[in-house]
């Protein structure tokens, strides 16, 4: 039983940190799908060339082969996301400020770590298992087996309910690490030098303890770094101290990692000799949402966009997204009129909530919540999927822009065609989405098939605007949206106005045109 | 009976490509249908890991009672429909509404789906083991090469350029394969080159209409278009 439970051991820790490094590199990459997908291929193409190699192993040497390898696992394993984590912060020490890791350079170094990490961890998790086979006397192939598969089901529970309980990272490494660590003690009464054995088993534990340690600290300099992007020219300088010095003095980081999203509040001083004033910016997962120098013509300028084509007093207004409480605070001069807001993250909102900087911005509209107003914790597509019934005058669509898969498909056909099903007969919806463009001054590919995906879910014309910050508005209109530039208050700030102005690059598109266009699905998803 | 070497690292190539291949695309499904990307994959491949593993158990149990050979046959026979059949099946039953009570029934539902094809494709690498027994350091090795592949050919080019739904068809094909090969040990050469041109034309028919097979993923998603 004793080598049942290594065999169990060694497959939960060896693909629990080959996911591990998955899931802490998807913060980086945005890049669920193919981040998860790179590291199980080489995983298992390193399982099976370690298990080549354990088969391979003289008869007379197999348990103390064995008990290396379970060692080597503990001391390397725990520090391969450290590894993951530096090689990052080096990249962006290396790279120019506007290669992000998720372009394709940095997209490309991000899966190379990840896969060869992977790797790593495959085989020794594969050197192990024909070891274990050969030397359980007592115990049968089959249930040695049995073990060895139920760990690879409990690495992956495991994860998801790390995941779930919020436990922080470093925390996640300490808890597979001291599962492997029990099942080198059990090893440690096969193998004959048992004094040497347990003194060597300090070493992996100061190695365990000190990853733990380190992870958040070498995590917070790399998000910070990557948001406010010190470059070195020269190897030498990675070792000078004020290089950790300015990282650590510039700005201030709030982190919080929700199941759903790592929420990053980044705060930079004024600058005064060069004129650059404060700034405190909200990301999630590493994408910028809002920062306080651009707030008013961001959320001032979706909402007077809604209402002013709306043409009228909207009895109810849906918001999907919109967690920090700024739309909110919007509306609320439409005392008479049902506002109903579906947000995800229930941390998110806490935060909103919380935080001094976005409650400011917010005016406290979370904890001093009108009547008129409700916050419904819930999955904006499960919430859509569920309710067909209930219908509204105005949508605002406020969600992260589509990096990755997950977000991806808050941008899909299905999606559009389930806000459909929840318009009122002269809705009107407004989405905060990315519009790009090229340098011939027309819509980008990426632009064009959020468009296209608009037309083909029944908005047959959906009016981009906003040169400062980009939205489109769409209707079940059978004629164009137009803005009524009389009808908008006199209150309006000048730069939320000024963001009023329809952005019309593709007007000369023909039917023939958009029906080359792609269309985003959640099945198809396309390069948004 | 003896086999080409080519012939069985081939075999097992293609049989590791599509089972790895049906669990990506059903954790792809099931990411769309319930939610949360990261979550649903890690699920999934630990859930294929160890159904791999209890697939292979149960094959030490039924090997001595049956051919290697029929085995595989029903296997693959197994594999195909489940993979053909899997994402159109799960999102369907995944659709609110569609199960009576709440989404425990189905998720569980979903989630044995996945169980089934890593149990299936457990008895796949003992059979080649049984069909060319001096070979399994390179059976293995095509067999880790083929998850590879799969891990690399799914979200880099299947999913982007045929979707979900016509990936999986054109994958199932290759399975399809597989069973035609076994078949045709017996001799019955007409009726695998007809199987062959069947596959064909059905591969031809899968990425011509691609966007179609995906649509009817998205209705089976949405239900009533309104």
């Amino acid at each position: 039983m004793r080598l049942g439970y290594v065999a169990l051991t060694a497959s939960a820790t060896t693909m629990g940190y080959s996911l591990l490094i998955a899931v802490a590199m998807m913060d980086f990459t945005g890049e669920e799908v193919l981040t998860q997908c790179l590291a199980v291929g080489p995983y298992l193409l390193g399982l099976g060339l370690g298990s080549v190699y354990g088969d391979h192993i003289p008869a007379d040497k197999k348990i103390s082969r064995l008990w290396l390898l379970e060692w080597l696992s503990v001391t390397v394993l725990p520090i391969l996301p450290l590894i993951q984590l530096a090689a990052v912060f080096i990249f962006l020490q290396y790279t120019h400020p506007s290669v992000g890791l998720d372009q394709k350079t940095g997209l490309a170094f991000c899966l190379g770590i990840v896969g060869v990490l992977s790797f790593i961890a495959g085989i020794l998790g594969g050197a192990q298992l024909p070891l274990i086979l050969s030397s359980a006397q007592k115990l049968s192939t089959e249930v040695a087996l049995a073990f060895n598969y139920i760990g690879a089901l409990l690495a992956g529970a495991g994860i998801v309910f790390l995941i779930a309980l919020n436990i922080p990272f470093g925390h996640q490494i300490l808890i597979f690490g001291i599962i492997q660590l029990s099942g080198l003690m059990l090893l440690l009464s096969t193998f004959r030098k048992r004094t040497t054995g347990l003194a060597l088993m300090f070493i992996p534990l100061i190695i365990l303890f000190g990853t733990a340690h380190l992870y958040p600290v070498v995590e917070h300099y790399t998000v910070k770094n990557s948001y406010h992007r010190t470059r070195v020219d020269h190897v030498s300088q990675l070792f000078r101290k004020n290089l950790y010095q300015v990282i650590k003095e510039f700005g201030e980081l709030e982190r919080v990692r929700t199941p759903y999203q790592t929420i990053d509040l980044f705060i930079e001083p004024p600058v005064p000799h060069l004129s650059i004033p404060g700034n405190a910016t909200l990301y999630l997962n590493r994408k910028p949402q809002i920062d306080i120098l651009t707030t008013a013509i961001y959320h001032e300028s979706m909402v007077a966009a809604a209402l002013n084509l709306f043409q009228g007093m909207p009895k109810k207004i849906l918001i999907l997204g919109g967690g920090d409480g700024l739309l909110l605070k919007e509306l609320k001069h439409l005392t008479s009129t049902r506002i109903t807001q579906i947000e995800l993250d229930p941390l998110m909102l806490q935060f909103a909530r919380d935080n001094n900087v976005i409650s400011g911005l917010n005016e406290n509209i979370l904890s001093n919540m009108p009547k008129n107003m409700e916050v419904k914790i819930e999955d904006a597509i499960s919430y859509l999927r569920k309710n067909s019934k209930e219908q509204f005058d105005v949508v605002i669509i406020d969600l992260p822009f589509p990096n990755g898969p997950d977000l991806s498909r808050l941008y899909s056909l299905e999606f559009y065609k389930m806000v459909r099903r929840v318009l009122s007969p002269g809705a009107i919806v407004v989405i905060d989405l990315p519009l790009y463009f090229t340098e011939e001054r027309a819509f980008a590919q990426e632009s064009k098939t959020i468009l296209k995906t608009l037309r083909s879910a029944g908005f047959r014309y959906p009016l981009p605007f906003g040169p400062l910050a980009s939205f489109v508005a769409v209707g079940m209109n059978e004629t164009p949206l137009r803005f009524d530039y009389l009808r908008f208050p006199e209150e309006l700030s000048v730069s939320a106005a000024s963001n009023l102005v329809d952005v019309f690059p593709d007007e000369n598109l023909t039917e023939a045109d958009w029906a080359k266009q792609n269309v985003n699905t959640m099945f198809w998803p396309k390069e948004l | 009976m003896t086999f080409q070497p080519f012939f069985i690292y081939a075999v097992t190539f293609i049989l590791a490509f599509c089972s790895l291949f049906y669990e990506f695309a059903f954790a792809q499904v099931l990411a769309v249908s319930i939610g949360g990307t990261k979550i649903q994959y890690l699920i999934v491949i630990s859930l294929f890991t160890f159904s791999l593993g209890m697939g292979s158990l149960v094959y030490g149990k039924i090997k001595p009672r049956a051919e290697t050979r029929k085995i595989l046959l029903w296997v693959e026979i197994g594999l195909t429909f489940v993979g053909l059949l899997g994402p159109f099946a799960l999102t369907w039953i995944l659709r609110p509404g569609v199960f009576p009570g709440g989404s425990a029934m189905p998720q569980a539902l979903a989630y044995f789906t996945v169980i089934l094809v890593g149990f299936l494709s457990g008895f796949e690498i003992p059979c080649m083991f049984d069909l060319s027994p001096s070979r399994n350091g390179r059976i293995l090795a095509a067999d880790y090469v083929g998850m590879l592949a799969a891990s690399i050919a799914f979200p880099l080019f299947f999913l982007p350029v045929f979707g979900t739904a016509s990936s999986v068809m054109i994958v199932a094909l290759f399975n399809c394969t597989v069973f035609l090969w076994l078949r045709s040990i017996e001799g019955r050469h007409w009726e695998t080159m007809i199987g062959l041109v069947a596959i064909f034309s059905s591969m031809i028919l899968t990425i011509i209409f691609r966007a179609e097979l995906n649509e009817l993923l998205s209705s089976l998603y949405l239900g009533v278009d309104p």
